[in-house]
């Protein structure tokens, strides 16, 4: 790169990776006068205030669906300069067809959940390649805009999208629209050092949105912005998923349990005795002999 | 077996022959059966004195030459050249030379080396009047060179310079110091010496040490990151196929199956600080570069097991000391191991496995058992019978491991073969880091180790902002911020911890889900046949993760993985990540119903 281009990438170039959240059965249970298109017209005008602020700015758009997960834009690709608003729009119109095609239940009660830890995953991806490219690059952060309640069978995977997010230096923000709080969005936001919110008005959601979001990862440390409140980091029990304060571990496969039993009912291990080898586990694990 | 001095006997030869004694004062005692002892040399090696550049022992039915049969040549050629009256011309006691004398003028040539047993007549005339020296210079040989050496331990501390005949047929080596050089350079002012490459001139005249391009080729080695293809011709390896390949090898051993894992680890590092670790072949020293390493694979354990605890002792003064006790917070060890870092006397590996033991005696027995140590010296000195130790050690069941930074020793790889722990040596310090990290994950569980047990565990939850009061840990007053412990509602400032008041361990639940991608891995992924790759429609153009190009420039078919599962491509940078970072498929977290939800 030229001498010129270095001056160029200042502190506060950032890439921001918005991960969208269209799950329809959410967006038809939602009670508030945002509909999924007025959040569409604010987003863009969002992502558009982005790219007004740097010219090296850079926003990648990804669509957290019911079904599947997909990118929808990326401003640095050289076919989007002049029909951004057009060509994202079309996309995650494709995007939306494809994923309802793919809908194999029936009904769904309430919200249902969306895969929120693809869209992690995915995001985390390109940000480790835009980290490869070289030592210019723009400093990457994760926006969610959210609204599903907490899949309870995403918790391994988003918490393990949230560790490495933690290693490579990548905030994750959160601004909730759903009807309750996300503690695994609070814990993300918590642990990798991001900003998490919750509009109490989302008709005035883009002015949260350039209020708090916009700014870059270097510029933060000079705002107040919304703390976390009450973080919550209790654990749930496997037998009964309540919360609890005190539990006890199974020393082989870290399960929670609320009282003390004989059993692991995760991996079979019998508390209080060495194992042998021919003691069955549902999950098929077996360790190792001694004798290598 | 290799010949010392040769451009300084060979210049010798020419020149008055009080220098051949600096040469032989300078480099040392010479043992009277011909091996070599001073300098930095571990082997024997024969002293060959050359004549104009030749390899005498070519001429000698047997390769070495004595202090004696030395003393007399030299003795008949300073008897020559008072009998000749002119500069004294080369001759070997056991054939005379009746080729031109060289003369001050005419370059030393190297002639070219006939295998033993030849006749050299008058083509050596024409060689020394030429001064044409004919020398291939491949870097095959060289390498192979220089390898040998370096695979018999030969520590080169001078420079060592190379050069090899037309014919091949064998390698002179040199080992030159500076001070033999400059002397040997006033005295013959003028005097060209073209025995060795070029550089070697060009650094005797800049009377310099070592300059930066002769640290290249001596310290690092460049000519090993070249290779040569089918024509001959130069380039420098690929690294990303090799560094891909090298990590799908380890992972698909790693991940083979399903095998339970010692998650809850109490484990030892024991540094050795005796006097081996002051060498410098790991730059500044091993002490140094033994610290950095360790200070890194402290961080990168309590982030893969939070629940672990680690300690620190050293080997010192044939003792071993306790640097910290078991602990789960790495600050505390890095400050302490950064804080006195001295070495002196000897290692003695039975007293660190002695207080290794007693340590660990004491710990819960659902919690694996482990020390790590990282052994410079090449000897042990003990007190008693090692072997009882670690016999005691395997009762006891401490898998022990070792990292070696100098050469194998059976009686560590008898420790780690007993306690079912890995050896392995380090070649340099990118080779160490790796071999440091690699115990960083979780070991697979040894069955009659791991006792299943229910541990009580508190989930504290954190104080509100403005709460004043005392933390346990530090017994000062502070201001919110902290966690309550739930059973005595102590306050502590950091999980996670053991508290101070009622012994709970107390652990927040990210800190068990660190764990969890042990329990739940995700499958390797398979590489993609270049039958299919090669076809458009059945490979897509992008990365699934990362959206990038998955063609080689040109269009031609590039390298990716697919995931087994959910089918989706993969490049092979995104494949590393996903498995040593992520841990989550992106293609099968982003499909509903895909074969994993």
């Amino acid at each position: 790169m030229t001498p010129a281009a270095s001056k160029l990438y200042t502190d506060d170039v950032s890439l921001l990776m918005v991960l969208i959240e269209t799950n329809p059965f959410f967006w038809n249970s939602i009670n508030s006068t945002l509909s999924f298109s007025k959040f569409i017209s604010n987003v863009l005008a969002f992502l558009n205030s982005i790219l007004l602020l740097n010219r090296l700015n850079q926003v990648v758009v990804i669509a957290t669906g019911y079904n599947s997960c997909d990118y929808i834009f990326d401003s640095s690709a050289l076919h989007n300069h002049n029909q951004k608003a057009e060509s994202l729009l079309q996309k995650l119109e494709e995007f939306v067809d494809k994923d309802e095609s793919l809908c194999r239940d029936d009904s769904v009660d309430g919200p249902g959940f969306s895969l929120l830890s693809g869209s992690l995953s995915m995001a985390l991806c390109y940000i480790q390649k835009v980290f490869r490219s070289g030592p210019l690059h723009p400093r990457p952060r994760i926006l969610c805009l959210h609204g599903s309640p907490d899949g309870p069978g995403q918790y391994v995977s988003i918490m393990n999208a949230i560790f490495s997010a933690q290693r490579s230096m990548v905030p994750i923000d959160s601004c909730i629209m759903g009807a309750q709080h996300s503690a695994f969005l609070q814990q993300a936001s918590y642990i990798t050092g991001g900003v998490y919110l919750k509009p109490q008005l989302l008709d005035g959601l883009f002015q949260y949105l350039t209020t708090v979001f916009t700014t870059d990862l270097h510029s933060r440390s000079f705002l107040q912005l919304p703390k976390p409140v009450g973080v919550d980091f209790r654990a749930s029990c496997f037998c009964h998923k309540n919360t609890i304060d005190m539990g006890f571990i199974c020393s082989v496969c870290l399960s929670i349990f609320c009282k003390h039993h004989k059993k692991c009912s995760t991996c079979g291990s019998i508390f209080g005795q060495a194992q042998t080898q021919d003691s069955s586990t549902p999950d098929r694990k077996r360790k190792t002999s001694v004798d290598k | 077996m290799f010949c010392i001095g040769a451009a300084a006997a060979a210049a010798a030869a020419t020149l008055p022959s009080p220098s051949l004694s600096f040469l032989l004062e300078w480099n040392g005692s010479v043992a009277g059966d011909g091996s070599w002892l001073g300098g930095d040399a571990h082997l024997p090696l024969s002293i060959l004195p050359l004549v104009n550049g030749t390899a005498v022992s070519f001429l000698y039915p047997s390769p070495s030459l004595s202090l004696s049969s030395l003393c007399e040549w030299r003795r008949a050629c300073r008897d020559d050249s008072r009998r000749s009256g002119n500069r004294p011309e080369l001759r070997s006691p056991l054939q005379r030379r009746t080729d031109a004398v060289a003369s001050p003028q005419n370059q030393i040539p190297i002639p070219k080396l006939k295998p033993a047993g030849k006749e050299r007549g008058a083509e050596e005339g024409d060689e020394a009047s030429t001064g044409n020296t004919r020398r291939i210079r491949s870097g095959a040989i060289q390498r192979r060179v220089i390898s040998l050496l370096r695979s018999k331990y030969f520590t080169v501390k001078n420079r060592i310079s190379v050069s090899w005949s037309v014919d091949g047929v064998e390698v002179l080596v040199r080992k030159f110091g500076i001070g033999v050089s400059n002397m040997l350079r006033q005295e013959t002012n003028g005097e060209e010496r073209r025995l060795n490459r070029d550089e070697e001139d060009e650094e005797e005249e800049n009377d310099r040490g070592r300059d930066a391009w002769e640290r290249t080729y001596a310290d690092e080695r460049s000519w090993e990151s070249l290779q040569e293809d089918e024509s001959g011709l130069l380039r420098p390896i690929d690294n990303k196929t090799l560094y891909h390949a090298q990590y799908r090898r380890r992972l698909r051993t790693a991940t083979s199956a399903r095998i339970q894992k010692g998650l809850i680890r109490y484990l030892y590092v024991v540094i050795d600080l005796s006097r081996a670790a002051t060498e410098i072949d790991y730059k500044p020293n091993r002490m140094v570069v033994v610290a950095r390493q360790v200070e890194a694979f402290i961080r990168e354990f309590f982030d893969q097991n939070p629940l672990s605890q680690i300690g620190l002792l050293t080997l010192k003064d044939g003792v071993a000391h306790c640097l910290t006790e078991l602990g789960g917070s790495p600050e505390s060890h890095i400050k302490a191991l950064m804080g006195k870092l001295v070495c002196s006397g000897d290692a003695s590996l039975q007293n660190g496995l002695d207080l290794v033991h007693s340590l660990l005696n004491q710990i819960p027995s659902y919690g694996h058992r482990e020390v790590l140590i990282l052994y410079s010296a090449l000897s042990t000195c003990d007190p008693g019978d090692i072997m009882e130790t670690i016999q005691k050690c395997k009762s006891s069941k401490i898998r022990c491991s070792v990292i070696g930074l100098s050469a194998e020793l059976y009686i560590c790889k008898y420790l780690c073969q007993e306690t079912g722990g890995s050896y392995s040596v380090s070649l340099d310090e990118p080779h160490l880091k790796e071999l440091v990290l690699e115990h960083a994950p979780p070991p697979p569980a040894i069955a009659e180790f791991a006792i299943a047990n229910l541990i009580k565990m508190g989930f504290p939850q954190r104080a509100a902002e403005g709460v004043i009061s005392i933390c346990s840990c530090h017994k000062e007053a502070k201001v919110g911020g902290g966690y309550t412990c739930p059973r005595c509602k102590a306050r502590v400032c950091e999980l996670p911890t053991e508290c101070c008041i009622c012994g709970l361990t107390l652990v927040s639940s990210p800190h068990l889900a660190r764990s969890y991608h042990h329990l739940f891995p995700i499958t390797p992924f398979d590489d993609v046949a270049p039958s299919v790759s090669s076809d458009p429609h059945k490979v897509p153009k992008n990365c699934f993760g990362c959206q990038q190009s998955l063609l080689a420039p040109g269009n031609l078919p590039g390298l990716s993985v697919t995931c087994p599962k959910c089918k989706q491509h993969f490049c092979l940078d995104c494949d590393i990540y996903i498995h040593e970072s992520l841990h989550n498929c992106p293609g099968c977290e982003s499909f509903k119903h895909s074969e994993s939800q």
